[in-house]
């Protein structure tokens, strides 16, 4: 069995965390809140370390550097919603926030999208081939709410394209349980290993 | 059967809890064979040139280590026998860290990378906004990440970057994201489509079906699958094998998952 201080707080946290498949209690929540303040209080050290002291050291005070007022004070601004009647102000570096996201999505989004389309375009040359155009169509088609009737053709493809779905969301399931494993795999290794001391 | 209907689903997970330690104490290496994806994937590499840049984008933080460190570690020590000069960047301050280990791993092997950094490879670590991050290091690397490392080192008079200063093909022959999320997106919108500079994932299991539409379309390059890519790639590039247990744990899990939803059905279909 390990002597090591920290091994055995990785150890005892690991059982904390795992208890909460029993059922609720105090060692889980204990844990779950020291995390959640491990990894904010980390991540603003770090951001602080690798972003802002160096924007604020070399590049606000650099000539030219005036430049960075309009962020700070547009930073500064998203604070004001805590401040009763001010709130307001927030609205502004939030609106250019949204807007800048949106630009930057569809300036480069449509390439990416044209590329999907294009590589859709296959010759039925082969079983696979084959199979993505029917997948494909039939996905559509399941989506196809808007007409009131829907003709027979759409109606089968439609059930095709379900199951088609149903497919690649079983293999999705199938990763999922496969990946889920593996994390609690390597605990109960750590657990076994380094902490016990037992296997190989 | 009705016992087995109201059985209470904490057995269920005692016999998942009994199954992976039986993997831990008796580990079961299964090698399997490589597929097409990650075959590609190690010719890209092994194609490479000494001195050739090569773009590692690391998504995943503590989480996923389990899956995707031997996965990452078995392809950065591909790169560094084949010579390839490394700069790695992160998408938030936890997998900063986790390239900082997995990279120093593989680095204390080789005395080119360990003594090397700032000339054969580099951490710039996390930015703030990391995809605009990634996106302004298709015109400058530096710029982009505030002029320091992961640990606030200046960048300026690394070497490494006087000569890779921008990410696109001229600069850089091959770009990787190791993703448990979705990381992989930004590469591909604004790296791999806008630049022509071939992209290759390495992708958690429960992701790689949502990376098959990019592949198809040639928009990747390659996929490196889980734990199983990561085996397949760990036996071809020669690396240490650590990912062949984790295929072998995860078989055994695979097998009694089944056997339960089996069990489930039968159960349920009964009145």
């Amino acid at each position: 069995m390990s002597t090591s201080l920290a091994v055995w707080t990785g150890a005892l946290l690991t059982l904390a965390v795992l208890s909460f498949l029993y059922d609720d209690n105090p060692a889980w929540r204990i844990t779950e809140h020291l995390y959640v303040g491990l990894a904010a209080g980390y991540g603003l050290g770090y951001t602080w370390q690798n972003y802002l002291r160096p924007v604020l050291l070399n590049q606000v005070g650099a000539p030219g550097g005036w430049i960075w007022i309009f962020p700070l004070v547009l930073g500064a601004l998203l604070y004001t919603r805590y401040i009763r009647g001010w709130e307001w102000l927030a609205r502004f570096p939030m609106g250019i926030w949204i807007g800048y996201g949106a630009g930057y999505i569809l300036a480069y989004l449509p390439r990416v999208v044209v590329g999907q389309v294009t590589g859709s375009m296959v010759a039925l040359n082969s079983l696979s081939n084959v199979a993505l155009l029917v997948c494909l169509l039939g996905g559509f088609a399941t989506f196809v709410f808007t007409l009131p009737d829907r003709p027979g053709l759409i109606r089968t493809a439609g059930r095709i394209g379900r199951y088609a779905i149903l497919i690649a969301l079983g293999v999705a399931f199938g990763g999922t349980v496969l990946y889920r494993f593996t994390l609690l795999y390597g605990q109960v290794h750590f657990l076994v290993h380094d902490w016990l001391g037992l296997g190989h | 059967m009705t016992a087995l209907r109201r059985l209470d689903r904490r057995w269920l997970y005692l016999g998942v809890l009994l199954i992976t330690v039986a993997a831990a104490v008796w580990p079961l290496r299964i090698a399997p064979r490589p597929t097409r994806e990650t075959r590609t994937a190690f010719d890209l590499a092994q194609a490479l040139q000494p001195g050739a840049g090569v773009f590692v984008y690391v998504e995943y933080g503590l989480g996923s280590r389990e899956e995707m460190d031997p996965m990452l570690a078995a392809v950065l020590g591909h790169l560094a026998d084949r010579g390839a000069h490394i700069v790695i960047a992160a998408r938030s301050p936890e997998a900063s860290q986790v390239a900082e280990t997995v990279m120093g791993g593989v680095a204390a092997r080789d005395p080119a990378y360990a003594k090397g950094y700032g000339q054969t490879w580099v951490n710039l670590g996390y930015r703030p906004a990391p995809d605009v991050a990634l996106r302004a290091a298709t015109s400058g690397i530096a710029a982009a990440y505030n002029e320091v490392d992961y640990a606030g080192r200046p960048l300026a008079g690394m070497p490494i970057l006087q000569a890779l200063r921008a990410l696109n093909r001229t600069y850089f022959a091959l770009a990787y994201a190791f993703d448990s999320g979705d990381g992989f997106a930004p590469m591909i919108y604004y790296v791999g489509t806008p630049t022509g500079l071939p992209v290759i994932i390495g992708a958690i299991s429960m992701e790689v079906p949502l990376l098959q539409p990019y592949l198809a379309a040639g928009q990747l390059a390659a996929v490196i699958a889980g734990a199983r890519g990561a085996a397949e790639y760990e036996a071809l590039a020669g690396q240490p094998r650590r990912a062949d247990v984790l295929v072998g744990a995860s078989a055994m899990a695979a097998i009694y998952v089944l056997a339960v939803m089996l069990l489930g059905n039968l159960v349920a279909r009964r009145p």
